[in-house]
C-alpha cells in the first residue's frame, strides 16, 4: 500500500512538472497576439456572444462588449471543450467556436476597398473607443504621411513601417473593423481631416518613443495628441 | 543454568535486535532510493520540459528560424537602400557631364526609380528611438524632381542653370549618404553586426548613424517646383480669409446655418486649432446625433462639418443628392457650385461640387457634400480645398480650340462630351484643360487635354464598383 502510494505520488509530481510547460504554447498566444478578451469591442465579440448563447454558455445581451459575464461564458465553453481555461479566445479556441480571427479581406474589386479595409483595420485597432473625429483623425493621419515627403508613399507602406503604429507591433491590426471605423476610413479618404494636416499622434499617457515630445502638437482630440 | 538462560536470552534479543536493524536497513534503503529515483524523475521532466520550450514551435517554424528571417530582411534592406543611394549619386554626377537630352532622360528616370526602391528599403529599416523622417525627404524629394524634370525634357524645355546647380548640390549630399552607409558596412560584412540583436540597443550604431544624418546641418537646396514633394506648397495663404475674427455670436449664428432643419441643442465651442489657418470648432447634439463643425477664424467660412449618421434603403439617388447638395451650398452662400461626381457608400452619398463660371469648371475649388441617401440629409461638409484656392475666377483663353484638342485623343474612344476645366496639377498649381469624356469598349474615361498645348496630361478611367462608381 505504502509502496503503490509512493509510486502514484512520484507519477503525479512528473505529469505536473510536464504540464507546466504545456499552456505556454496552448493557444498560439506566443505566436499570434490577435485575441478578443476581456475588454474588447466589436463585430467579433458580438459573433462570440451569439454562438456562446446558442450553444447555452451564455446568458447576458449580445452587446459586442466582452465583459464578465461573457468572461465566465467563454471560460465555461473552454472548460467543457477541453481548452485552457483563461477566458480568452485565442486561435485554439476560436477554432472550437468556429470562427476566424483573422480578418477576411470583403469582396475587393481594385485597390480602393483593400486600401479602404486597410485603413479601417489601422483606426480600429488604435483608436476604437475614441471620438469619431478621433478616428478619423487618425486616418487623415495616415494619408498625409502617403502624401508627405518623409514618410512611405503608400497607405500599406505608411501602416505597415516599422514602429509606427503600436496596433501592428501588438497584432491588433488584425481585427475585424466595426461599421464606424470603415465609416471613418471612407470619410478620411474622401478629404476629411480633423488635424488639418498633421503627421503624428501619440497617447501622451503611453507614448514610449523619446523624440515623439519634440513634435509640436497641433490640437488634441480624445487621448491622442496630434503633431505636425 | 542462570548463564544459559542469560545467553540465551542475550541470543535472542540480538537475534531479535539484529532482524529489526536488517528490516530498518532495507527500508532505509527503500526509502532512499526512492528519493533518489523521485528527484530523477522531476529532474528529466523539468529537463524535457525546458528542452521543448527552447525548441518551442510557435506555427510552423521555430523561434530560431523566426529570428534568422528577420535578420535576412533587415540585411536585404540595408544592402537595397547601400546600392540604390550610390546609384542615385553616381547617376546624379553623370548628369553634371551630360549634353543630349536623349541622355538626361533616360538618367533622370533611373534615377526616379533608385529613389522609389531607396524610399522602401529605409523605411522598412526604421528605428523606434529614432526618427528617420528627414532622410526619408530628401530621398523621396531627389526622385520626385528628377521625375520633373524629365516631365520638362519631354516637353521639349531643356534643363536650366539653375536645375543644374540644384542637381550638384543633390548629388553632394547624396555621396555623404553614401559614405555613411559605406561605414556600416564593414560591421556588417566583417564584424558580424546583426540588426535584429541590436533592435532597441542604447548604443546601437545603425540608430546612431541615423541619428547623425537627421541632426547634422545638410546644405540642402530649398525644392520648389511642380511636384508632389515640392517645399512651394504652401496652404496657408487664402485669399478667401480675410477681414477680422468673428465674435462667437456670429460663429453660433454659422453653424446654426449649416445645421438648416436640424434639431439642435447646445453649440459648445472648443479649444481651438490651427495647422493652415486658425480655426474654431464646436460640437452640437442634433436629433441625428453629435455634430462636429469647424470653422476659420477669419470670416467664420465653414471648414468641415460631419454628422456620424447611417442610411438604410437608397431614397435619394446620384441626381437628387447632387440637387441637395448644390442647394445646400447655395443656401450657404457658396454661389455657382455645381455637383461633377458623386460615390455611394452604404448609401451614403459623397457629392463632390466644384466653381463654375463661363462655361468652365473650376476643380481646385472643390467642396464636399454628404448626404444621407436614406432621408435626404445633408450629414457632412468638406471645403479645405475650396478654401485654399478659391479666388475671383473667369475663363481665360484657351491656345487651341476643342476641335484641336479632339484630334489628340485617342481614336478608339467614342466622344460623349466636352467642356473647359481647370484642373490641378501635382505641384499645387493649375492648368486650363478641355475635359474630353468618352468611352471605348464600355469603360468610361475622362481625358484632359492641355488647353495650350494640347498634350494629353491627365487620365481618369471611371470604374464600377461595389462602392459605386469610382474614379482612378
Amino acid at each position: 500500500m505504502k509502496k503503490a502510494a509512493i509510486i502514484i505520488t512520484m507519477l503525479v509530481i512528473v505529469t505536473v512538472s510536464v504540464l507546466v510547460f504545456l499552456p505556454l504554447g496552448a493557444d498560439g498566444d506566443i505566436a499570434s497576439a490577435a485575441v478578443i478578451k476581456q475588454g474588447s469591442t466589436g463585430t467579433l465579440v458580438t459573433t462570440i456572444q451569439t454562438k456562446l448563447k446558442r450553444w447555452g454558455y451564455y446568458t447576458g445581451s449580445v452587446d459586442g462588449i466582452f465583459g464578465s459575464i461573457t468572461l465566465k461564458a467563454v471560460k465555461y465553453f473552454q472548460s467543457v471543450n477541453g481548452l485552457v481555461v483563461d477566458g480568452i479566445v485565442g486561435s485554439k479556441t476560436a477554432e472550437a467556436m468556429g470562427i476566424n480571427l483573422a480578418s477576411s479581406t470583403s469582396s475587393s474589386s481594385g485597390s480602393t476597398s483593400t486600401d479602404l479595409y486597410l485603413l479601417a483595420k489601422c483606426i480600429y485597432a488604435e483608436a476604437r473607443g475614441e471620438p469619431y473625429t478621433g478616428q478619423v483623425a487618425v486616418g487623415a493621419v495616415v494619408l498625409n504621411r502617403v502624401e508627405s515627403s518623409q514618410f512611405p508613399n503608400t497607405i500599406s507602406g505608411v501602416i505597415y513601417q516599422p514602429y509606427a503604429f503600436t496596433c501592428v507591433s501588438d497584432g491588433q491590426i488584425n481585427l475585424t473593423p466595426d461599421a464606424t471605423a470603415k465609416n471613418a476610413a471612407q470619410d478620411a479618404l474622401n478629404g476629411w481631416d480633423p488635424t488639418n494636416g498633421c503627421l503624428y499622434y501619440y497617447n501622451p499617457s503611453t507614448a514610449t518613443s523619446s523624440w515623439i515630445w519634440s513634435k509640436t502638437i497641433m490640437l488634441s482630440i480624445g487621448s491622442h495628441n496630434f503633431a505636425l | 543454568m542462570n548463564n544459559y538462560t542469560d545467553n540465551n536470552n542475550y541470543n535472542i534479543e540480538s537475534a531479535i535486535s539484529s532482524e529489526e536493524t536488517k528490516e530498518r536497513r532495507a527500508a532505509k534503503r527503500w526509502k532512499t532510493a526512492l528519493i533518489i529515483l523521485s528527484v530523477l524523475f522531476v529532474l528529466t521532466a523539468l529537463g524535457l520540459g525546458l528542452a521543448w520550450v527552447v525548441t518551442s514551435r510557435a506555427g510552423n517554424a521555430t523561434a530560431e528560424e523566426y529570428r534568422i528571417a528577420m535578420e535576412g530582411m533587415y540585411q536585404k534592406s540595408y544592402y537595397e537602400l547601400s546600392y540604390n543611394v550610390g546609384n542615385m549619386a553616381n547617376s546624379l554626377n553623370k548628369l553634371s557631364v551630360s549634353n543630349t537630352e536623349y541622355m538626361q532622360k533616360e538618367v533622370l528616370s533611373n534615377i526616379s526609380a533608385y529613389s522609389a526602391s531607396a524610399a522602401t528599403s529605409l523605411s522598412s529599416l526604421a528605428q523606434d528611438q529614432v526618427d528617420s523622417s528627414k532622410t526619408m525627404k530628401y530621398i523621396n524629394q531627389v526622385g520626385d524632381y528628377c521625375k520633373f524634370l524629365e516631365s520638362k525634357l519631354n516637353k521639349d524645355e531643356p534643363l536650366s542653370e539653375e536645375d543644374r546647380d540644384n542637381l550638384d548640390a543633390l548629388s553632394i549630399v547624396m555621396y555623404d549618404l553614401r559614405d555613411a552607409l559605406s561605414e556600416m558596412q564593414t560591421e556588417v560584412q566583417n564584424n558580424g553586426y546583426s540588426f535584429v540583436e541590436n533592435l532597441g540597443a542604447d548604443d546601437d550604431i545603425f540608430t546612431g548613424m541615423v541619428e547623425k544624418w537627421e541632426t547634422e546641418t545638410i546644405s540642402y537646396p530649398s525644392m520648389i517646383y511642380d511636384g508632389p514633394f515640392s517645399d512651394g506648397l504652401d496652404k496657408g495663404e487664402t485669399s478667401l480669409l480675410n477681414g477680422g475674427d468673428i465674435t462667437d455670436e456670429e460663429g453660433e449664428a454659422i453653424v446654426r446655418s449649416l445645421l438648416e432643419g436640424r434639431e439642435i441643442g447646445d453649440i459648445k465651442q472648443s479649444e481651438g486649432s490651427k495647422t493652415y489657418f486658425e480655426c474654431i470648432d464646436y460640437t452640437v447634439e442634433t436629433d441625428l446625433g453629435t455634430a462636429y463643425v469647424t470653422l476659420a477664424r477669419q470670416g467664420g467660412v465653414p471648414v468641415s462639418l460631419k454628422i456620424t449618421d447611417y442610411a438604410g434603403v437608397l431614397n435619394f439617388d446620384s441626381a437628387r443628392s447632387e440637387k441637395i447638395a448644390e442647394d445646400y451650398l447655395a443656401a450657404l452662400g457658396f454661389d455657382n457650385m455645381k455637383a461633377v461626381w458623386v460615390s455611394n457608400y452604404n448609401n451614403i452619398m459623397y457629392v463632390n461640387c466644384a466653381y463654375h463660371n463661363d462655361g468652365v469648371i473650376f476643380y481646385p475649388d472643390l467642396i464636399k457634400v454628404q448626404v444621407n441617401g436614406e432621408s435626404g440629409d445633408v450629414i457632412g461638409l468638406e471645403s479645405l480645398t475650396y478654401i485654399c484656392n478659391h479666388r475671383d475666377r473667369s475663363a481665360a483663353n484657351a491656345e487651341i480650340a476643342a476641335e484641336a484638342a479632339l484630334n489628340n485623343v485617342s481614336m478608339d474612344l467614342q466622344v460623349v462630351s466636352v467642356r473647359q476645366a481647370v484642373v490641378p496639377t501635382n505641384g499645387g498649381s493649375e492648368t486650363l484643360t478641355y475635359e474630353v469624356y468618352g468611352v471605348k469598349d464600355r469603360d468610361k474615361y475622362f481625358i484632359y487635354i492641355d488647353a495650350d498645348s494640347g498634350y494629353e496630361i491627365k487620365i481618369m478611367h471611371v470604374i464600377d464598383s461595389e462602392q459605386g462608381l469610382l474614379l482612378q
